[in-house]
């Protein structure tokens, strides 16, 4: 078996209750509840993946709490990561501001660091109600946008992968 | 004897305590409660290989104020959740203690008031996300809404230009019926001026031929008579022949015929007549003049018939590119909002009709009247000079 070449920290960040615990559930364990089950402070996770180059990497995932009125993220949780999945749920314009705010306290106090934008609960697109000129504003400067669905686990996989590239690119 | 008691309690409570050194390195310090074995297997505690639990390394930032002295003597982590190699959840809370000069690291499993904290926020979250389905639910509802909106206002937009187009065509082809019966019209015209007008002169002619040879008074009487009825037949044929359609339209122009029509009103409507032309060269197409000379007509009609008025002016002049017909009267005029109201005043129809055969001519009509002051009938149509501009910002 193959040692793992190197260790990367890839934060989960966005508004609470877009899915971040789920998107990490089904990409660890392959697991999916619809419960929704709030995120104290953060939940550290790990998977090892291999890349499409061959490289087995270690990533420890940072399921970060998402943030509300209620609750502020620390930007030093994300201190150290190589990327972050920056998660906007598609059934609530809010997570958009909150996803966008979340960004710029990132670039302001950590610096820019390489990441993917999710919308996630695709499958619910009958009821987005995303607008497009928001979500391309806040898709400007991420390594590209993927829609995602921890329920139906689409592009989950490929979320982190494609991470991951951007991340060794 | 109460080192003992303490770290015996610390262990049983789970509380893993670690000493900082000077050089930043972390030892355990007693006994290492069972989470340790469970989550951090293999793992030195002394020196306390810190990389095993990554969350303490942000926490470390937040407790270097502590641990230097500068800060609070004590500080709190936020709870992290740590999973083990089963899937096993462990929740854990960090504290930075300065005590007796000593700079100490507290781990603890997270106590049931993290739990109860959960709990509190999660109600909190859940009430927020309702609200949050709520709006989304009406703004989906605002989005239908818009959209069917959308589609109707295209439904109305294309409805409307289909309307649009089949004006245009009606137009058109009122025109062109306009045309057409002109053309019966002149070729009934052409008739009885070219066939029926030679035969009555020649008879005219024979008549009074025949007249002059003949010497009896009983004779000459009723030739006499036969002469007279010869040139009211002529003179009914000229005017019929005019009406139907004037062949100095043809063969003299606009401005000719509409002096000539202006005299037979004079004649046999008591209403003084004038024609003021600029004599200005104003080259008409033959439809266009056709159907101008129509237009100026239908005014006077509708003067005569609804204006009472005394005087009429036609003024006919060149503007730039474009042909001016003005037909003043000092009758009394009508209330042009109340006529649209109505949908009628004087020769409503008429002129509704006389717009829709002039419009596809490139030529408009404008009324303008107040009641007791006259009425004024402003026709502007562009020449045939090959400029074909529409005349509407010149009326």
């Amino acid at each position: 078996m193959p040692q793992p070449d190197l260790q990367k920290k890839i934060c989960m960040l966005g508004a609470f209750a877009s899915g971040k615990t789920s998107l990490v559930a089904r990409f660890v364990r392959s697991i999916f509840s619809e419960e929704y089950h709030s995120t104290i402070g953060v939940k550290i996770d790990r998977k090892s993946v291999v890349t499409p180059t061959g490289r087995e990497v270690d990533l420890m995932l940072w399921d970060i709490a998402g943030e509300d009125e209620f609750v502020t993220v620390k930007t030093s949780y994300v201190r150290g990561s190589a990327g972050y999945l920056l998660v906007v749920d598609g059934t609530r314009p809010s997570t958009v501001h909150a996803a966008w705010a979340l960004r710029e306290r990132v670039n302001r106090e950590v610096g820019e660091i390489p990441y993917l934008l999710l919308l996630n609960k695709c499958d619910l697109t009958d009821q987005w109600v995303l607008e497009d000129s928001e979500v391309d504003a806040l898709a400007a400067d991420a390594l590209t946008t993927l829609r995602t669905s921890a329920k139906t686990g689409e592009c989950v996989e490929e979320a982190f992968v494609t991470l991951l590239e951007g991340i060794n690119r | 004897m109460i080192f003992e008691t303490l770290e015996s309690l610390l262990h049983t409570m789970g509380i893993a305590v670690f000493v900082r050194r000077d050089d930043g390195v972390f030892a355990l310090v007693g006994r290492a409660p069972t989470w340790v074995e469970q989550i951090l297997p293999g793992v030195s505690l002394d020196p306390f290989d810190t990389d095993a639990m990554p969350f303490l390394g942000a926490f470390f930032e937040d407790a270097q104020g502590v641990w230097s002295g500068k800060g609070p003597v004590t500080l709190l982590s936020d709870p992290w959740t740590e999973v083990d190699e089963s899937g096993l959840e462990h929740r854990f809370n960090a504290t930075g203690v300065r005590a007796d000069g000593r700079n100490l690291l507290l781990i603890t499993e997270a106590s049931t008031d993290v739990e109860s904290q959960r709990t509190i926020l999660q109600a909190a979250r859940e009430s927020r996300l309702a609200y949050d389905r709520k709006l989304a639910e009406s703004q989906l509802t605002e989005q239908d809404l818009r959209e069917s909106q959308d589609r109707l206002e295209l439904e109305v937009m294309r409805r409307t230009s289909d309307l649009a187009k089949s004006n245009e065509s009606l137009r058109s082809m009122a025109t062109e019926a306009a045309l057409v019966a002109e053309r019966e019209r002149r070729k009934l015209a052409l008739g009885l001026h070219d066939h029926v007008g030679q035969l009555l002169a020649a008879a005219k002619i024979k008549a009074a031929l025949l007249r002059g040879t003949i010497q009896s008074d009983r004779a000459t009487q009723p030739l006499t008579e036969l002469l007279d009825i010869l040139d009211q037949t002529i003179h009914a044929t000229r005017s019929l022949t005019f009406e139907l359609s004037p062949p100095a339209l043809y063969e003299l122009g606009l401005e000719p015929t509409i002096a000539a029509l202006l005299d037979q009103i004079q004649e046999r409507h008591a209403l003084h007549c004038v024609l003021e032309d600029d004599g200005q060269d104003k080259p008409l197409s033959e439809d266009l003049r056709i159907v101008l000379f129509q237009a100026v007509r239908e005014l006077l009609i509708n003067i005569v018939k609804h204006a009472q008025a005394q005087h009429v002016r036609v003024i006919a002049k060149r503007d730039g590119g474009h042909i001016l017909l003005t037909v003043i009267d000092d009758g009394r005029g009508f209330d042009k909002d109340e006529a649209v109201r109505a949908n009628a005043g004087p020769g409503g129809y008429g002129l509704f009709s006389l717009r829709q055969r002039l419009s596809p001519l490139c030529a408009e009509l404008r009324i303008s009247s107040r009641p007791g002051m006259g009425t004024s009938a402003r026709i502007l149509a562009p020449l045939d000079i090959g400029s074909g501009s529409h005349p509407e910002s010149q009326l």
